[in-house]
């Protein structure tokens, strides 16, 4: 898979990247059982800190989307319809913080569509 | 070498060293050999297999002529492409090879009365044989190569399109599930051969082969401002790097064993050339080198990839 990372993004790198990966369980581009790259292949791929994709992918974890286990490597779990669904309410709120608008404001143009 | 000593090699040096091997000692020595030659032995070493010293002669001259013509008529091209390039190496090893086995048969042979009782050569002496025949195939390839036409370059395809200092790595895998069979195959039978069987030897063979294409069975391929990295089998080992400073271009291409005579890693940068990773036929990733060089792969969505690289060698070009 592709991960791009902008050090000059409002978004932290790790979260540039969690979000790519996330986005390509979400569209089944990344199958339950494929392996991430190591957390220090993918560092010295990018040129990042070990630290940040570390971060990445922990924060992957937490939302049961990879696991992390020392020596077998990082792999993808089956990610339900959830996965995609999380990743594009995220997205939304991302989107609607920046356009500067409330939390009520934006769980209301969710419900409109409701 | 340049271009001119290189058709020496090729067109001259080579067939004559084959008839200095292979035809001068058996004519010069023709009166203290027997009538009859051994010339296979079994794996004691015991001469079970013989031929008169006029068909033994016979069939070296003929082989030799052919390798030679073979060897001419592509030392004396202006421009031969790959598959002349190989076919020269091919003349070669299998010339040199015959001939140096000859050699062997005919130093085993001398001044024996009866073909029966002469001693198979060593083993060494069948090592050095099946060296020199590859490091013969090797030499005159690499000769070749030297004055070789140069392949057109195609275009490269489209660059990532990044902002100033982003970066992008791109990861994919490949393999084949014969390689996977094939190999864990022939090491369990190579297992039960080396702590069972008869054959230990054949055994350690086998286990060393399965675990040479188990490198096959699974590929990690990454694509980054570092270049591109191959990383062979389950444990990663060997691991194949071509540096970006070494690629002028990377695009997306269609691969068919055949332009590569098969399966497998064919050819080689060192000696031909050209090199590629063939585990399937379809789409492919072709890295053009700077020095002229070809190396492809095979794998899913290859322009991506190609994208990332043409970006990162844009890049490294530019820069001071």
């Amino acid at each position: 898979m592709l991960i791009v990372i902008d050090p000059n993004d409002r978004d932290a790198i790790y979260r540039q990247i969690a979000g790519q990966i996330r986005r390509a369980i979400g569209a089944g581009e990344l199958a339950a059982g494929e392996r991430l790259p190591p957390v220090r292949q993918l560092a010295a791929s990018l040129d990042i800190n070990l630290h940040t994709v570390r971060q990445a992918y922990a924060e992957l974890q937490r939302d049961g989307l990879v696991d992390v286990r020392r020596g077998r490597g990082v792999t993808v779990m089956a990610a339900g319809p959830g996965a995609r669904l999380t990743e594009l309410a995220r997205q939304l709120v991302d989107e609607g913080r920046r356009l500067g608008l409330s939390a009520t404001q934006i769980v209301g143009a969710v419900e409109a569509e409701l | 070498m340049n271009a001119r000593a290189a058709r020496f090699v090729v067109a001259v040096a080579a067939p004559v060293a084959l008839v200095v091997i292979g035809l001068v000692p058996l004519v010069a020595w023709w009166h203290r050999l027997p009538p009859r030659l051994a010339t296979h032995f079994d794996l004691s070493g015991r001469a079970d297999g013989s031929m008169t010293r006029g068909a033994d002669a016979a069939v070296l001259t003929a082989l030799i002529v052919v390798c030679s013509a073979v060897l001419v008529v592509i030392g004396a091209r202006r421009r031969p492409g790959a598959g002349s390039v190989a076919a020269a190496a091919l003349a070669a090893l299998l010339g040199f090879t015959f001939a140096g086995a000859d050699l062997s048969t005919t130093l085993a042979n001398l001044d024996h009365a009866d073909w029966r009782q002469v001693p198979g050569p060593s083993w060494w002496v069948i090592v050095l044989v099946v060296a020199g025949g590859i490091g013969a195939g090797a030499l005159v390839g690499a000769a070749a190569g030297a004055f070789a036409a140069p392949a057109e370059v195609p275009a490269p395809g489209p660059a990532l399109d990044l902002p100033a200092g982003g970066r992008a790595a791109w990861h994919g895998r490949l393999g084949s599930r014969w390689a996977a069979v094939t190999s864990t195959l022939a090491a369990a039978a190579g297992l039960a051969l080396v702590v069972i069987g008869p054959a230990r030897w054949l055994g350690g063979t086998l286990v060393v082969v399965a675990a040479a294409v188990s490198t096959l069975s699974t590929v990690s391929v990454t694509a980054d401002g570092g270049g591109l990295t191959l990383r062979y089998g389950l444990v990663g080992v060997p691991r194949q790097r071509v540096p970006i400073e070494r690629i002028a271009s990377a695009r997306a291409i269609d691969v068919r064993p055949m332009q590569w005579a098969g399966w497998g890693y064919r050819g080689s940068l060192a000696v031909l050339r050209r090199a590629a990773l063939v585990l399937r036929s379809g789409p492919g990733l072709r890295l053009d080198l700077r020095d002229g060089k070809v190396f492809v792969v095979t794998l899913d969505h290859p322009e991506i990839p190609a994208a990332v690289l043409n970006h990162a060698a844009r890049a490294v070009h530019r820069a001071p």
